[in-house]
């Protein structure tokens, strides 16, 4: 999974596209991804981010890659220290056999 | 059957990253622990500077406009502030109605004492604040 966002500043909610790709020998399907934010610095803590889960389906075929998309919203009152500021991500997934 | 509760486990992904860099000012380093490819982070904008305001002295009035100063994706910020300086480049206190964060690109300031005045802005989203703008040409208020 991979997937990056730029352009935040408070208040603003946007979509991250996450892309998956499936290295099984069979297809897919991505039911759950969770996004762990980590401190920008010690000015902007991953607190100031939110990234909502994905709670679906996205089918994804044998060597294929699928997008699905995750809102992403920087917090209105986010300090001046997080101007500029890189939150690294993590992200965790589920899927099922398709 | 165990081919069967082999189709129903639920295949699990993780992919953890961890990146080093964690500002902006140069490009982010990934160490991989799992397949993958590609950068994951959620990047903030820096503020758009104000841009030098254009200031029209009438009668102990001065009409100030400043253009828009917008951020990456278009949008206008929020609001500005705006800064009176003297002829020595002092920031001088506005009166009310330029006063605090304005969120027009335009405020006209009432009772302004006879003398040569400079004005800047400075734009303003949530508690982030840009560069405060080059100062406007200079105005003149006549004594009263």
């Amino acid at each position: 999974m991979s997937g990056s966002i730029g352009g935040l500043y408070p208040g603003l909610t946007t979509h991250l596209p996450l892309r998956v790709a499936n290295r099984e020998q069979f297809a897919i399907v991505v039911t759950s991804v969770v996004t762990t934010v980590q401190d920008a610095s010690p000015a902007c803590t991953a607190a100031n981010l939110s990234v909502a889960p994905f709670v679906g389906t996205a089918r994804v075929l044998v060597d294929g890659t699928a997008i699905v998309e995750l809102t992403v919203t920087l917090r209105r009152s986010a300090p001046r220290g997080c101007e500029g500021a890189t939150f690294p991500l993590q992200y965790q997934g589920e899927a099922r056999k398709a | 059957m165990r081919s069967a509760r082999s189709a129903r486990r639920l295949l699990r992904l993780v992919l953890s990253v961890t990146l080093l860099s964690t500002l902006a000012a140069g490009p982010a380093q990934a160490r991989w622990s799992a397949d993958g490819a590609g950068p994951a982070t959620a990047r903030a904008v820096t503020m758009p500077a104000g841009q030098a305001p254009v200031a029209i002295a009438g009668d102990s009035d001065v009409t100030v406009r400043w253009p828009v100063a917008t951020m990456p994706d278009g949008a206008a910020v929020e609001g500005y502030r705006i800064e009176r300086l003297d002829a020595n480049g002092n920031i001088v206190p506005v009166a009310a109605a330029c006063a605090g964060t304005i969120t027009s690109t335009t405020c006209v300031e009432h009772g302004v004492p006879a003398g040569t005045w400079r004005y800047a802005d400075t734009p303003f989203e949530g508690n982030w604040a840009g560069a405060v703008s080059s100062s406007s040409a200079p105005v003149t208020v006549a004594a009263g």
